[in-house]
């Protein structure tokens, strides 16, 4: 794992509406100032679905200018991905991972972000950049609906949520994001029940923070995707699965990012997008995904401010 | 007058009670956790991490922890056993086996430590936490 280049040990800053010297904006004073006080960051996920892919995730990266790619399902090797993502220059690193199922690669110096925890379906990270908030990072890849009944979905659900509000005690804060391949709809038992990942729809019921039941306590996440379900965008979803029984919804949002109340501010809903086309080929083929020539499932991307 | 005393006009009726003869699947880990600590000097350290399954079952995870690397974590499996202790769920990066008796636990166990994909693993955590 190589530190490419030494001269790059600055996070990402420079994005419209959050330089320090970008001009006044239309937004109020108080927004304006926020937004200048807020660098972004911005995330790639995909599960490639054992696919070799190179060309496309570099097309993607350097079309969208992603500062943090993470893959599932990827069987590329490393440092030849490295090597592709960094044929034109040198910005992108390999952080720390002892041992772990996904790829991960950052646009700034890896021991940024430091490995924390790793087991054969989730990978928790903190990202300390320069003059940010420290975040935690959780990338994980729940059991499929074809192996597991939805009993057993919620309850690895619960088991991931311990592991992230254990990781949240040690952090000292709950600045999370969680991203990946739940297995799981926005509207599942796992992603639902307070005990598992209690994501909301709305922004103003994650603000509350937490909810006590039975005196208990378990806080929210909020779930953007929920925006992204349905006609209004070019995939209705971002894995599709048709089989010849009762109950099939052809488009699932199996791929979600998360966050804690913390970061909600930081997570714009138009910022979440999956995407359909890289450098205007497209991902979809008769209307789903390409999986002939791509992956199953779409990629998401979404910028965070924090 | 103590919950544990009977008086001579209570009759006990439970009947004389024996400790089961199996080890339960934690237990066995907690061994092999102890068993990879020494191995290793402790610079890795191995720990059974229990929580609840799903309705009446007990979940434990095997965690080998990176001292030198911040306590960095990886859970390298999993197991769910009823209160009857078996037979035994494990779940691995690369298998899911259902073990009926203790016996048959400890024999996968020795050939999954065994394994390329055990050995490159723990192989790695070992380096690294060198290199600290």
């Amino acid at each position: 794992m190589a530190d490419t280049t030494a001269s790059k040990a600055v996070a990402p800053t420079e994005r419209e509406g959050s330089s320090p010297s970008s001009p006044t904006s239309t937004l109020n004073s108080d927004q304006s100032e926020e937004r200048r006080l807020r660098p972004k960051t911005r995330f790639l996920f995909w599960n490639l679905n054992r696919r070799p892919l190179t060309r496309a995730v570099c097309d993607i990266v350097h079309e969208h200018t992603i500062d943090v790619v993470i893959l599932a399902e990827c069987d590329l090797s490393t440092s030849n991905l490295l090597g592709a993502l960094n044929s034109n220059s040198s910005e992108f690193h390999v952080p720390t991972a002892p041992v772990s199922c996904f790829k991960i690669f950052t646009r700034f110096r890896g021991d940024f972000m430091r490995p924390r925890h790793d087991s054969p379906r989730l990978a928790i990270r903190r990202l300390v950049l320069p003059a940010r908030e420290e975040i935690t990072l959780v990338v994980l890849h729940l059991p499929s609906k074809l192996y597991f009944d939805p009993d057993s979905q919620m309850c690895e659900a619960i088991v991931a949520v311990d592991k992230i509000r254990e990781e949240e005690t040690e952090a000292g804060h709950d600045r999370t994001v969680v991203v990946g391949d739940f297995n799981m709809n926005p509207f599942d038992k796992g992603l639902v029940v307070a005990p598992g990942f209690h994501a909301v729809m709305a922004r103003s019921i994650a603000a509350r923070g937490s909810r006590q039941i039975q005196g208990r306590e378990y806080p929210f996440f909020y779930n953007p995707m929920w925006n992204l379900i349905g006609d209004r965008h070019p995939a209705a979803g971002t894995y599709y699965y048709e089989r010849a029984d009762h109950m099939t919804l052809f488009w699932n949002t199996f791929d979600q990012v998360l966050v804690r109340p913390a970061l909600v501010r930081g997570l714009p809903v138009d910022s979440v997008r999956v995407l359909t086309t890289v450098k205007g080929d497209p991902l979809l083929r008769k209307g789903v995904p390409d999986k002939k020539n791509f992956s199953d499932h779409l990629p998401l991307v979404f910028d965070l401010e924090f | 007058m103590a919950d544990d005393e009977i008086t001579p006009t209570v009759e006990s009726l439970w009947p004389e009670l024996v400790e089961a003869e199996e080890r339960s699947p934690a237990d066995v880990l907690k061994e092999q956790a102890a068993a990879l600590n020494r191995q290793t000097k402790h610079l890795l350290r191995a720990r059974v991490y229990m929580h609840t399954g799903l309705g009446r079952t007990l979940k434990a995870d095997f965690d080998i922890i990176v001292p030198t690397l911040d306590d960095y974590t990886y859970t390298l499996l999993t197991v769910e056993y009823p209160v009857l202790m078996y037979p035994v769920q494990v779940t691995s990066a690369r298998s899911m086996p259902k073990l009926a008796t203790e016996q048959e636990f400890k024999d996968w166990l020795r050939s999954f430590f065994a394994s390329d994909e055990t050995r490159r693993i723990v192989g790695a955590l070992l380096s690294q936490a060198r290199r600290r």
